[in-house]
């Protein structure tokens, strides 16, 4: 297998290519930063919700394509659907976790079944590609017109290296005659006014819609917040919100981004990630709290206790390929 | 990070349910019309849910109960058996 490249300079912590879910930790906390991306600390429920993330993107890319080849709607869920399924047959979880309770194979088949019947004449169309190709699942990265400040005399290039932005973006829309970046999310929360709110300001949604448009060089409206909720007893429900960005709201994310990375790359340079104790208890609570809340020599017993540490390369690299390719 | 013990504890998972069972066999051993059947199924358990009717939890604790997928009109009485693809495609052949 090969390994996937580091998002790190060389011999050191200071990370050079982003993508939205480690500039969502820096900002948030250094400290959660520093457990997540350099540690590699993860809750046991994170790769349940990561699995099931990553299955129900995929079965709807499959489901896009066939579309966009002209399968009838039945034939492209029935094959999609025998895809899903020969990945997902064999998926265990604790379903006494509140995590495995909602998301597991049986509910993931689900989902999708539901979604797509939901969305059998969604009003969004996938936008095609100049190849011909659905924008469907479409890796992207580029670079910033500045890099760390690290110079290492004996690691050739490290001062020419730029930042990089990284991602993946679930699918590119006509809607109503104007161009979007659509996000799929599923929640086993209310999606409600409150949920769509969360999206605006929100640094993923600018990373996304500034990639949109210079993956497409084409005006990007926003991001369509494509939810699903994932229920027990009551039908799965859906509900979509919309997270507008204009050329200036861009310009103001991309200048303050040289200074969120200005003390990302401080921070790896002291190797010390402070704790932001004003964010411990939002959305829900941090994971970390209890860590954190522990005297400091008794942390890492703490941590090797209730997380497991995830191997970088395949959980939260910028460079990791979700496709399965190099 | 576990949810708490005590909550564990308090709310066993729900027994398998029929669809759960047809999702953990073999996909060699899986025909086209078993995954119409799973369509089907969960087709089926939305429509009676929108309907208010009882949950998945509460039909797979009575053993037996089985779902008519006929009287929810999602199967059409003339519906022709599917012939799994022996060619070994993938796509369904109709």
């Amino acid at each position: 297998m090969t390994e996937t490249q580091s998002p790190f300079l060389p011999g050191t912590k200071i990370q050079y290519a982003w993508s939205s879910i480690g500039l969502e930790l820096i900002k948030t906390c250094a400290r959660k930063y520093q457990y997540t991306i350099i540690d590699g600390w993860a809750t046991r429920n994170d790769s349940i919700h990561l699995r099931f993330g990553l299955e129900y993107h995929q079965a709807l890319q499959d489901y896009a394509i066939s579309r966009a080849k002209d399968i009838p709607h039945e034939d492209a869920i029935h094959d999609t659907i025998r895809a899903l399924h020969s990945r997902v047959y064999a998926w265990e979880v604790d379903r006494t976790s509140r995590a495995g309770k909602y998301k597991n194979r049986e509910s993931i088949v689900g989902l999708v079944i539901d979604y797509l019947d939901h969305f059998a004449d969604d009003p969004a169309s996938t936008f095609i590609l100049d190849t011909g190709e659905p924008a469907v699942e479409l890796s992207f990265r580029f670079e910033l017109d500045w890099g760390p400040q690290y110079v290492d005399q004996f690691v050739p290039g490290t001062a020419q290296q730029p930042y990089l932005l990284c991602g993946h973006l679930d699918r590119v829309v006509n809607y109503l005659d104007d161009l979007y970046v659509m996000d799929r999310k599923t929640s086993i929360s209310t999606i409600g006014s409150y949920y769509m709110d969360q999206w605006t300001p929100s640094n993923q949604m600018s990373l996304y819609s500034l990639a949109g448009k210079i993956m497409l060089n084409s005006p990007i409206k926003g991001v369509i917040i494509d939810a699903a909720q994932v229920l027990l007893d009551k039908p799965n429900a859906f509900a979509r919100g919309f997270a507008y960005r204009s050329e200036t709201q861009l310009t103001e994310w991309l200048d303050d981004l040289r200074y969120w990375l200005a003390q990302a790359e401080t921070y790896a340079t002291n190797n010390y990630w402070p704790q932001n104790d004003t964010a411990c208890t939002k959305y829900g609570g941090c994971v970390f709290k209890e860590v954190c809340s522990a005297a400091p020599q008794v942390r890492d017993s703490y941590l090797a206790a209730q997380f497991d540490k995830t191997d970088l390369n395949q959980a939260w690299n910028p460079f990791y390929d979700r496709s399965g390719g190099a | 990070m576990t949810d708490s013990l005590l909550d564990a504890l308090a709310k066993p998972p729900p027994p398998p349910s029929e669809l759960d069972e047809l999702i953990s066999r073999d996909p060699l051993e899986l025909s086209a019309q078993d995954i119409d059947k799973i369509i089907a199924f969960q087709r089926a358990a939305r429509a009676r849910r929108e309907a208010g009717g009882k949950t998945k939890k509460e039909y797979a604790s009575q053993p037996g109960q089985s779902l008519d997928l006929a009287k929810l009109g999602l199967v059409k009485a003339d519906t022709k058996a599917i012939t799994p693809p022996s060619d070994g495609s993938f796509r369904r052949r109709l």
